[in-house]
């Protein structure tokens, strides 16, 4: 046993059930995880809130579908109670859905247990606060919980708590309805959002110190996964915009109460103002949803193309250029608002260039899968359905930064379509995906694979029957936000509400899979995938140290270091990898 | 151009994509989204045709051992998916912006017409001054659709003003849309190239008008249509007949189109719980007041109400924070002196008790024959005026 080939004696095929604490073990009691400090519990503790936020969100989501499926009230009695309801559900599952699913969802969850371990690091940078913006995270969600409460008992009771009842503004919140006419619990629901920013931006702030600070002496900028560098990128965008919404909702909060008259004009105030406020953070926010989300999918090609990724500094580059570039954009989400023609023309203008770093993004996933050899396990199955709607989504973008088409299709159904594309086909696949691709690693189980490719197959046909078909009736002029289904649109509607319906089974599948697993999945070994990232070369689930031994840092995507081996159904670096360790010559930048 | 243009929409009514095209813009901005459509199918099928065929070519096989290429990168193929996507983008960019700048800069010869939102009905006043009624639905419990008439091949230009939220006025088959924002006049323009065809009654089919910008309870029923006369003869026609509506309506069929246009943001009238108390059956309640008081009210103006009567309404709608009913908010409701006449309101409470079970007498079942002549219920039924086919 020699002193220097530390991590060549690791047991990388994973001796998960060997006698020896890992982290979800090592101390036990509810205060040990209330009060922890470690990264990986903090992540598995998000992904109870953010996934118990995405399933009443999904909730919502049925009931307004339902609504949907043929014209006149469908779940009330009175057009009015139905309209209310729909109104309600529909604001409900924008907020609900963006604040505390989609946008924590990725740099929470994956984010915070894999980042430290793609490091080689212990930890963040700095865990309390880590730890910190986990409680507020939760504070924030109260908000969003009293808002649902008082909703339901006003419904039930008539009684209306301080605040007002449930939301009926949409998750835009644009003034003057939010500001002087809504009866709803803008407030609540304004100041949770408030609140849950400041866990964003701490989240981000945290990031960018680990990355700085954290990375091996040997892992330059660009010897990083890609993932890390997608967070890297949301990570500036979330501490560069979250201010600026954090400031609109205050001013909303102050409107709305005192009548400052910032907003309203029978005061002074301009309407449209708010817009921009709120878009100049909330169309960057688009790509804080799905830059790390591209993180998940550039280490799922990789890996499971068993080829390092094609373009590596172009991928890394172009998420810097989109994340710079959103902050350019907000006005394309203003062209009928009245803003002046030449605003429009440079917001048309500038919305194009965002095309193309994510043009580079996918022909460059495509590349990398040319000569690999392919492995279709659950996660790449979630990567390949990530580049088909996010071709989609990304495509139909072109129509609506068209200046002349997007005068047609502002607030139509083609709107909701493309934004759902991208923000539910490609974000939750992403999501999903690297769900199940470190799923073994979180808890050290496997999940049952074939059930698991079924969900995802079934997930697939489920999304694209719901969304596809709603560009057809926004290209027809459907207008989006509508209770009242107008007549020549029933029928998409219907298959639209059928679909959502196809999805809300798979998502539970999903669900049950994993419950299974934990319950009585087979043993994961510490390398299921063959990765060659960090986090792979410590058992599954990890100590509570993250590895026994320093790991050595190599190029992130060589994956002829890992050979598979059947009897432990996972994969271990071949000898080649084993004597270079030895003999110090295992070495970043080789492969680019 | 053109011909590639007129190829690619395949015909001028309604195809799997577009809606019908009914105005001078809509050729152009079609010819642009089925030009960003083949684009998209183009690199939609080389993605996907690449990515499943690797998979399919590239697949690991059981027994065979893994045979990745090496790592792999090529600045040649990095630029060729760089500049020629760029190159297509501006392209569309400049495509798009032409097409933006027909539809913003108006001819000077335009026939101006007032569009006021309110939720959630629509109201249009032609240079005449008049703002026509929205004809009355052949189904009672259906919403009053407004129209807009204009005439074929005229350049119109909208003033698009509103009184509470955000609005957007929106009309697929012309390809435009503009909010209508309190505190500010939008303006746009447009020329019809079709006029509306006839159903088999020979009643105008309008294009669809949708209110586009969420705006409350009712936003997707704020709806209207477009009428487009075949020549300007015909519109003005239509015109003269529609500026006297208040004349050729009964009391309550005003009144409904009178909380139409003001009132049914915040009263329901099918008894379900909004702002304000609902119509239904209100006419010759006895409800309580916020202040714990009740029927019979007697009003500082000397008179004495035993239920929901004319009085009290009147007073209800001139001075709202009088009386609140028990349950309501203060302060929600402004006065409508000034706003409403005092046919107005008598119109408004003929609506209330047609709709109010606590009222059993007969309707006026003919408009009233002159200002202030309101016929007694019972009164026999007059022949409708002449014209009067709504």
């Amino acid at each position: 046993m020699s002193a220097i080939s530390t991590p060549g004696q690791l047991d990388l095929t994973g001796t998960p059930h060997a006698p020896g604490s890992n982290y979800l073990n090592h101390t036990r009691g509810f205060l040990s995880w209330a009060l922890t400090l470690d990264h990986k519990r903090i992540g598995l503790m998000y992904m109870v809130f953010v996934l118990s936020a995405f399933f009443l969100g999904g909730i919502f989501a049925m009931l307004l579908r339902t609504e949907l499926i043929a014209r006149g009230p469908t779940l009330m009695a009175t057009k009015t109670e139905a309209w209310n309801l729909y109104n309600h559900m529909f604001s409900l599952h924008g907020a609900v859905m963006v604040f505390l699913f989609i946008i924590p969802a990725v740099p929470a969850i994956l984010g915070n247990f894999v980042l430290p371990m793609q490091l080689g690091a212990k930890d963040v940078a700095f865990p309390r606060l880590n730890l910190l913006s986990f409680y507020i995270y939760v504070l924030g969600g109260l908000f969003f919980v009293y808002v649902l409460l008082s909703g339901v008992i006003y419904a039930y009771t008539g009684y209306q708590m301080p605040g007002g009842f449930g939301l009926d503004t949409g998750w835009t919140f644009y003034t003057p309805y939010s500001s002087s006419k809504s009866m709803s619990g803008v407030i609540p629901a304004t100041f949770g959002a408030f609140i849950l920013g400041f866990s964003s931006i701490l989240t981000g702030v945290n990031f960018l110190a680990s990355i700085h600070t954290l990375r091996p002496k040997n892992m330059g900028w660009f010897d990083m996964p890609l993932f890390l560098w997608g967070l890297y990128a949301t990570s500036v965008i979330q501490i560069l915009a979250t201010p600026v919404l954090a400031i609109t909702l205050l001013l909303l909060i102050v409107e709305r109460w005192i009548g400052v008259g910032i907003f309203d004009p029978n005061l002074g105030g301009d309407p449209v103002l708010f817009q921009h406020f709120f878009w100049f953070y909330s169309h960057p926010a688009v790509y804080i949803m799905i830059l790390p989300a591209m993180g998940v999918i550039s280490e799922i090609i990789a890996t499971f193309s068993r080829r390092h990724i094609f373009g590596y500094t172009f991928i890394a580059y172009s998420s810097l250029a989109i994340a710079l570039l959103g902050f350019l954009v907000w006005g394309h989400h203003m062209f009928t608002s009245g803003q002046s023609a030449l605003a429009n023309v440079l917001f048309s203008l500038i919305t194009f260039s965002v095309a193309i770093p994510s043009a580079i993004k996918v022909f460059n996933w495509v590349t990398t899968m040319y000569k690999g050899s392919i492995h279709l396990e659950t996660p790449m199955l979630y990567a390949i359905g990530f580049i088909w709607m996010f071709s989609i989504g990304g495509l139909t973008g072109l129509f609506l930064a068209a200046l002349s088409v997007d005068i047609h299709f502002q607030d139509t159904y083609f709107v909701v379509a493309h934004f759902h594309y991208v923000m539910v086909g490609s974000m939750l696949f992403a999501f999903i995906g690297g769900m199940n691709y470190w799923f073994p690693k979180m808890f050290g189980k496997m999940y049952n694979e074939k059930v698991a490719m079924f969900a995802a197959i079934l997930l697939f046909i489920g999304f694209n029957l719901t969304f596809f078909i709603q560009f057809v009736a926004g290209a027809h002029g459907a207008p989006r936000r509508y209770a009242e289904v107008p007549v020549q649109f029933v029928s998409h509607h219907f298959w639209s509400t059928i679909g959502a319906y196809v999805m809300g089974v798979s998502l539970l599948i999903i669900l049950l899979n994993w419950l299974a697993a934990l319950w009585n999945g087979r043993p994961a070994p510490a390398n299921p995938w063959g990765s060659n990232t960090l986090e792979w070369q410590t058992p599954s689930p990890p100590p509570h140290d993250n590895f026994p031994t320093s790991p050595v840092v190599t190029d992130p995507y060589d994956m002829d270091r890992w050979r598979f081996v059947s009897d432990e159904e996972g994969w271990v670096l071949t000898d080649e990898a084993k004597a270079a360790i030895a003999a110090g010559t295992a070495k970043v930048g080789k492969a680019h | 151009m053109n011909m590639f243009a007129s190829i690619l929409s395949q015909s001028r009514n309604t195809t799997f994509w577009m809606p019908e095209q009914a105005s001078t813009v809509a050729g152009e901005v079609d010819w642009l989204f089925y030009f960003i459509l083949y684009i998209c199918y183009f690199f939609f099928f080389l993605i996907v045709v690449l990515m499943l065929g690797f998979v399919i070519k590239y697949r690991k096989r059981p027994g065979v051992p893994d045979h990745a290429a090496p790592a792999g990168h090529s600045t040649a193929l990095e630029m060729l998916w760089t500049i020629p996507p760029t190159l297509i983008v501006l392209f569309i960019a400049y495509k798009g912006i032409r097409g933006y700048m027909d539809m913003a800069v108006a001819p000077p010869n335009c026939y101006e017409i007032t569009v006021k939102g309110q939720m959630w009905s629509w109201s249009f006043t032609y240079p005449n001054g008049a703002t026509p009624a929205a004809p009355t639905p052949e189904n009672p419990n259906d919403v009053a659709i407004p129209e807009l008439h204009i005439w074929k091949d005229q350049p119109i230009r909208l003033v698009l003003e509103s009184t509470d939220v955000i609005h957007s006025f929106y009309i697929p088959a012309f390809r435009l849309k503009k909010d209508a924002v309190p505190g500010r006049f939008n303006k746009f323009w447009f020329q019809a190239t079709r006029a509306s065809p006839k159903d088999d009654k020979g009643n105008y089919i309008g294009f669809p008008v949708y209110c586009a910008e969420y705006c409350g309870t009712s936003h997707s029923e704020m709806l209207a249509k477009v009428i487009v006369h075949p020549t300007r003869e015909d519109f003005e026609l239509w015109l003269a007949d529609a500026s006297k509506w208040e004349d050729k309506m009964t009391y309550q069929e005003r009144g409904a189109q009178l909380w139409s246009m003001y009132c049914r943001s915040c009263h329901s009238v099918d008894g379900s719980a909004n702002t304000g108390p609902t119509w239904k059956n209100l006419y010759g309640s006895k409800h309580s007041f916020a202040d714990g008081s009740g029927f019979p009210y007697q009003s500082t103006e000397g008179w004495t109400a035993d239920f929901a009567d004319e009085n009290y309404i009147r007073e209800s709608i001139y001075y709202p924070q009088r009386k609140i009913v028990a349950g309501y908010p203060a302060g929600q409701m402004n006065s409508f002196l000034g706003q409403l006449t005092e046919e107005d309101v008598k119109a408004i409470t003929w609506y209330m008790k047609s709709i109010s079970a606590n009222y059993t007498g007969a309707l006026p079942s003919a408009p009233p024959q002159a200002p202030g002549g309101q016929p007694a219920p019972g009164e026999q039924p007059q022949p409708p005026p002449p014209g009067d086919s709504q």
